[in-house]
């Protein structure tokens, strides 16, 4: 079967003093994207090749110093050629 | 600058995540969000498959394949957000093993029972169906057919197969596997308040002062409802969660009162906080004299086990006296709970007497608005019925009901445990909104609805989920169709009690399912079945909600719905088949007619045409069918409870809202009940009333601690208790389909406490081999991990195929509700 992508929109609630670290460690995960912090949230979405990678990374933040929460909000997985179709702008 | 889909959709994935926290999309810099044709994708709503939560989500599909899904922003339910058991919900319905033709046991293209499963077309399967059922019907009358459902049927299938069973075969032999779950919590609302469901809503929950769990671990179970309550203790410092629980699980992570009892003394915690309210005078005498009565519950009342059991024997009042009783005065109540004081409660329960009182203090302070959760832990109880009578007493002698954040709330763990098995009422003794089948005024309105002669419905109750099995096993229900479950995994006493009976050669077992699980395995004929957006569906949540959804795919092969399956099922019966000459005589309409023409084709249910279907959407049904036969059936059926305070709005409307909470009176949603001025069934001047019973009261039970059936002895030394783990919903049938999830937790473990692994001489991941009075399974030691039992107790999950744990619990049931006790039962352990 074609490689799949997966993508999740997640949601992680940080506790304002620990929030640059709790950034800095996401930056570092490959795949992990954030979009914007405010008022102690981050949007993040993840991109990896399975359900379970995902689901790994949700759990190895949720454990990071200062995260209160981590909960899901989005989540799509396609074949690897339907996910690099162009679209135009 | 060259873009993909893929880029669009992170975007929409970032843009869908900040929206549901209250940060406005423009802050992202994205304006391609609903740009469809960007994604390509096509979003409509949905309730998620999973459990009684109810969230709402938005099912995204592309190319006639599920490829997304995200939690809805508009649904008042989750406000956006999803759990983990989200994520799963695009893959549960492409597993590689997806049952896509109906599959009979044959030899030599005939019908074995002991023969292999060879695919079949649906007019053949129907064929030796119709011919078993036919049989059975000849030699056994109606009660030699049966039927066991579900809390995952949608509504209208619960209803298509309540009638067909009911009006159509005559039969009370129809119980959901909601038996197994609910049944304790409707009996114990039927019994206080006449009518069944919680009064309050999950907005409770943002008005509490303090949470309690009885028997629940929402962080993993209902993980939504949870955040909710995380979300108000951080932003309520003052906010207290109490978690009781006889092993200690992640819901203990949160509270601030954590209590581990001795299995079954809930009642007596009940008690102690009920005799210390009343002892501190802390009663709100003028609620209780205006709006509660108290009776002495009859005591000694057995564990619902076979009528020749020595403990059935002995028991006093184990027959149909169960959950009787007499008035008494709230003094005799006070002098009968004063019994339970700290001293003998904390000795009985192992609860420290400082834990006790500050526990009953919460209940007590009239300034703390009380929530308290409860689940499997007091349901699945050979005492469950009094279990939820005892903890309304406590909301009832302090006037916390009712108003918001003042609230005994039964959670569900099956998505539609209320809208479908209680509220459509597919147990064996019921009939639609609380109706019951004893009631002759009940047949009566049941019987007009349904255009029956009088006399049509039986007048006793079925076979319920437990004596299904018995019987099946006594060859005397010798044709059996089950949907939308795997109770050979779930059900009780497995090995004993409910394989003999599928494998019985008396007995025709017909298993409709999406996949192959441990039931279809035991089966005769096997039918395909489509799932969740395969076809339009309703559900109703713990809350009283009811939720719509439209087909959205279609589904794979030839499975089909299982309404499509009972629908078309019943063309194959000729009304002589199933009434006798001296009903049809007073109906002779029905003459040379089929049950197909009585049920569906009767001018109510097939009133609305194809053609309403909305537009854009697949009705595989209607279709086939040739008219809306979902609309049909839900009109039909609303007709139950309307002016009933079980109102629901007209069809039409639930495919536009997010569902909405009955009763729903000139097209309002009532969010509490009994309470003047939030329930339309409460007059001007009246405060409160419970108008489930005729004088407009709730009843306190007067009702004692009794022991269970069994407890840990020298030949049995620890208590064993079973249950869920998050990745496991249900029995795995669904959530084992993705690979990654089966490959993180591929088989159950059993938890125990190191000291107790220590004395066993066993070490984390040793086999061992667990046993009771019943059988024998083999699995390994865990003593890490979330679940942490006390010493002297074990705790194994139940969705293992590999290890069916429930063949060593005893099938002892709550003697008033049926349902099964899953949570205690002593067993033996040793080193393999």
């Amino acid at each position: 079967m074609e490689q799949e992508i997966h993508i999740a929109g997640i949601v992680v609630y940080a506790q304002a003093a620990e929030l640059d670290s709790v950034r800095s460690c996401i930056e570092e995960v490959p795949g992990a994207d954030i979009h914007v912090i405010e008022s102690g949230k981050l949007v993040v979405t993840l991109e990896t090749e399975s359900t379970k990678r995902a689901l790994d990374i949700m759990d190895a933040i949720r454990a990071l110093p200062g995260v209160l929460d981590v909960v899901l909000v989005y989540q799509h997985a396609e074949p690897v050629s339907a996910l690099d179709q162009e679209v135009s702008p | 600058m060259k873009l993909t889909r893929r880029d669009f959709i992170k975007q929409s994935a970032a843009a869908t995540a900040a929206t549901s926290v209250g940060i406005p999309i423009h802050s992202i810099a994205s304006n391609v969000v609903t740009d469809s044709s960007k994604t390509q994708l096509q979003w409509s709503k949905a309730p998620c498959r999973f459990c009684g939560v109810g969230c709402g989500v938005n099912v995204g599909v592309k190319d006639g394949r599920v490829v997304a899904t995200h939690g809805d922003i508009n649904a008042e339910v989750n406000r956006g957000l999803n759990c983990v058991k989200g994520y799963f919900l695009s893959k549960i319905m492409y597993g590689k093993d997806r049952l896509t033709k109906p599959l009979l046991r044959m030899t030599n293209g005939k019908y074995d029972k002991n023969g292999e499963f060879t695919p079949v077309s649906w007019d053949a399967a129907f064929d030796i169906m119709a011919q078993k059922f036919k049989q059975a019907l000849k030699d056994k009358g109606p009660a030699g057919i049966g039927m066991f459902g579900s809390g995952q049927w949608t509504i209208w299938e619960g209803y298509a197969a309540a009638k067909l069973f009911k009006a159509g075969f005559r039969s009370n032999n129809i119980d959901p596997n909601a038996r197994h779950c609910m049944a304790s919590a409707v009996a114990g609302f039927m019994r206080t308040f006449g009518i069944d469901e919680p009064m309050g809503c999950y907005e409770d929950i943002e008005a509490a002062d303090a949470f309690v769990l009885w028997g629940s671990n929402m962080a993993e179970m209902h993980p939504i409802l949870w955040t909710r309550i995380t979300d108000r203790k951080l932003s309520a410092p003052h906010v207290k969660v109490s978690v009781l629980s006889t092993y200690e699980h992640r819901s203990f992570e949160l509270a601030d009162l954590p209590m581990i009892f001795t299995p079954q003394t809930d009642l007596a915690i009940f008690n102690y906080i009920a005799h210390y309210i009343i002892k501190n005078n802390k009663v709100n005498k003028d609620f209780v004299n205006k709006h509660t009565r108290f009776v002495l519950g009859n005591t000694d009342i057995g564990y619902g086990l076979r009528p020749d059991h020595p403990l059935q024997k002995a028991a006093k009042n184990a027959g149909p006296d169960a959950g009787g009783g007499k008035p008494i005065s709230f003094e005799e109540y006070a002098k009968f709970v004063s019994t339970y004081d700290a001293d003998y409660v904390s000795k009985l329960s192992g609860v420290p007497k400082d834990k006790l009182q500050r526990l009953a203090e919460m209940y007590a302070d009239p300034k703390i608005k009380v929530m308290s959760f409860f689940t499997m832990g007091l349901n699945q109880h050979t005492r469950g019925v009094w279990g939820s009578n005892m903890l309304y007493n406590i909301h009832l002698l302090t006037g916390k009901i009712a108003t918001p954040g003042n609230s005994p709330f039964s959670l569900t763990g099956q998505p539609s445990a209320c809208g479908t098995a209680r509220e459509v009422g597919t147990f064996s003794h019921r009939l639609p909104a609380d109706m019951v089948v004893t009631n002759p005024k009940h047949r009566e309105k049941a019987e007009h609805i349904w255009q029956l002669p009088p006399g049509t419905i039986p007048d006793k109750p079925g076979y319920h989920a437990t004596v299904q099995s018995r019987m099946l096993k006594d060859g005397k229900l010798n044709a059996y169709w089950v949907q939308c479950n795997n109770n050979m995994q779930a059900g009780p006493n497995v090995m004993q009690e409910m394989l003999p009976g599928y494998r019985n050669p008396a007995n025709f077992i017909v298993v409709s399912d999406a996949y192959p699980t441990a039931t279809t395995l035991a089966a005769d004929l096997v039918l395909p079945t489509a799932m969740w957006v395969e076809k339009e569906g309703a559900y109703g949540n713990a809350e009283r909600r009811t939720q719509f959804w439209h087909q959205l795919v279609n589904a794979p092969g030839e499975a089909r719905s299982d309404l499509w399956q009972l629908v078309e099922f019943s063309k194959r019966f000729k009304m002589e088949e199933v009434w006798p000459k001296e009903l049809l005589d007073q109906a002779p309409k029905w003459r040379g007619k089929t049950m197909y023409d009585l049920l569906f084709k009767n001018g109510a249910v097939d009133k609305f045409p194809a053609s309403q279907v909305e537009q854009g959407y697949e009705n595989h049904e209607a279709k086939h069918f040739g008219f809306y036969l979902q609309k049909g059936l839900f009109e039909e059926y609303a007709q139950f409870g309307r002016g009933k305070a079980h109102d629901l709005a007209d069809f039409d409307t639930y495919h536009k809202v997010r569902g909405l909470r009955w009763p729903v009176v000139d097209g309002k949603e009532t969010q509490w009940r009994f309470r003047e001025g939030a329930d339309p069934y409460v007059k001007a001047g009246e405060g409160y009333k419970f108008y489930g019973h005729p004088d407009g009261k709730a009843v306190i039970y007067a009702l004692p601690y009794e022991p269970p059936p069994e407890s840990p002895d020298k030949d049995y030394p620890f208590w064993m208790s079973t249950g869920r783990v998050l990745e496991h919903w249900h029995t795995g049938t669904m959530t084992r389909r993705v690979p990654e999830l089966y490959r993180a937790m591929p088989n159950a473990v059993c938890y125990m406490h190191p000291e107790d692994a220590q004395k066993l001489n066993v070490r984390r991941g040793d086999m061992i081999e667990v046993s009771s009075r019943r059988g024998s399974i083999r699995t390994r030691v865990e003593t890490r991990g979330r679940n942490k039992p006390p010493r002297g107790l074990v705790f194994i999950p139940f969705f293992d195929a590999s290890q069916l744990v429930n063949k060593l619990v005893l099938d002892a049931t709550d003697p008033i509700s049926f349902q099964t006790d899953f949570k205690k039962c002593p067993v033996n352990i040793r080193k393999v």
